[in-house]
């Protein structure tokens, strides 16, 4: 009687002990599976912050590029300006009053 | 031998003489009619027309009339294309084109008074008041291009600053060893608009008042509030200048 007590308590504890066993490896697996996921997660986003700060660096250098070439031929343009102005300044002895 | 030569000598030089003679009475003639009309060209200050000879004095006043709608004309059409290529805001150009419509209708009232003259003094008062009431040469056109000059200025320099955000961007994601330069050339260039602000405000405020009216009335003043507008007008376009150069610069090291 004694005997077949000790062995139904024996499987119960090899049942307990293998459930245990069992749910130890799954969190392990878990815990192995998440830091793995968040590590890919971690790079993608990296990546991407990476890519978009070089696009944006890309286009600012481009964007000064254009402004400066629109200024430059601003430029060229006032410069007319003040030579339009020059060149009335000296014809203004036109309005020295000629009176037939 | 000796006496027969000498006389073909002789009969030489008369031969050559009424040809070297009459080339020369040429020459002097040619010379005589060049120099007057070469002094005349130089020293001409106004055509004449007999005392009483209306029609002269109109056919006189109406060349001067048309020389003046002509260059204003000119001024218009320069004023159209910098609007029509968006360097000239509407309004900008709407303003100039303004006074130069007044200047134009009043010529054109003018001119018609002038052809119904009958008397040569009144036709001569009209002819006077071409150049001493509008002033087209010595203050309308220089006004308005200096108008013009300032209004690009202005534009520009608003354009420029537009840009302040973005260069500050492009500073931002440079490479470190490249930063301090930039940054350098970043606050010359911001200097130098605010600079070039101050100098076009007192332009733009100053400009009104260069008219006739005020050339009549004070020749002095109207020189000094000139001078000034004329200063401002160049120191702005300095300034800009040097902004561009500090833009340039800034470009060039962020490629």
């Amino acid at each position: 009687m004694k005997s077949i007590q000790s062995t139904s308590r024996f499987r119960q504890w090899h049942l307990i002990v293998f459930v245990i066993v069992v749910l130890t490896v799954m969190l392990v697996l878990a815990a192995c599976g998440t830091a793995t996921g968040s590590s890919t997660t971690h790079v993608v986003t990296s990546q991407q912050t990476q890519t978009s700060f070089n696009t944006g660096t890309q286009a600012s250098n481009s964007q000064v590029s254009s402004l400066d070439r629109r200024v430059q031929s601003a430029l060229k343009l006032l410069d007319n300006a003040q030579q339009n102005v020059n060149n009335a300044n000296a014809n203004a002895n036109q309005d020295n009053p000629q009176v037939p | 031998m000796k006496q027969r030569s000498k006389i073909s000598i002789t009969g030489n030089i008369r031969r050559w003489l009424f040809p070297l003679g009459l080339l020369s009475t040429l020459g002097l003639m040619a010379l005589s009619m060049l120099v007057p009309s070469t002094a005349f060209a130089s020293s001409t200050t106004s055509p004449t027309c007999a005392a009483t000879d209306v029609q002269c004095v109109i056919d006189i006043g109406n060349q001067y009339i048309a020389q003046r709608e002509s260059s204003l004309a000119k001024l218009s059409s320069n004023v159209v294309a910098l609007a029509n290529k968006n360097e000239l805001h509407s309004d900008q150009a709407a303003a100039i084109q303004s006074d130069i419509t007044t200047n134009e209708s009043a010529l054109s009232s003018l001119k018609t008074k002038l052809d119904a003259e009958t008397n040569a003094t009144a036709a001569r008062e009209d002819v006077r008041n071409i150049f001493l009431e509008f002033r087209i040469y010595l203050v309308v056109i220089p006004r308005d291009l200096r108008q013009v000059h300032v209004d690009l200025e202005e534009n520009l320099k608003d354009a420029m600053k537009d840009m302040e955000s973005t260069l500050q961007a492009a500073i931002k994601a440079a490479p470190i060893s490249k930063q301090a330069q930039l940054n350098s050339l970043f606050n010359d260039y911001v200097n130098q608009l605010a600079a070039a602000e101050t100098q076009i405000d007192t332009a733009l405020t100053n400009l009104p008042a260069l008219t006739p009216a005020y050339y009549d009335s004070n020749p002095t003043s109207y020189a000094s509030t000139l001078k000034t507008v004329s200063s401002s007008e160049l120191a702005a376009h300095t300034d800009l200048h040097n902004a561009a150069r500090d833009l340039h610069e800034m470009a060039k090291l962020l490629k």
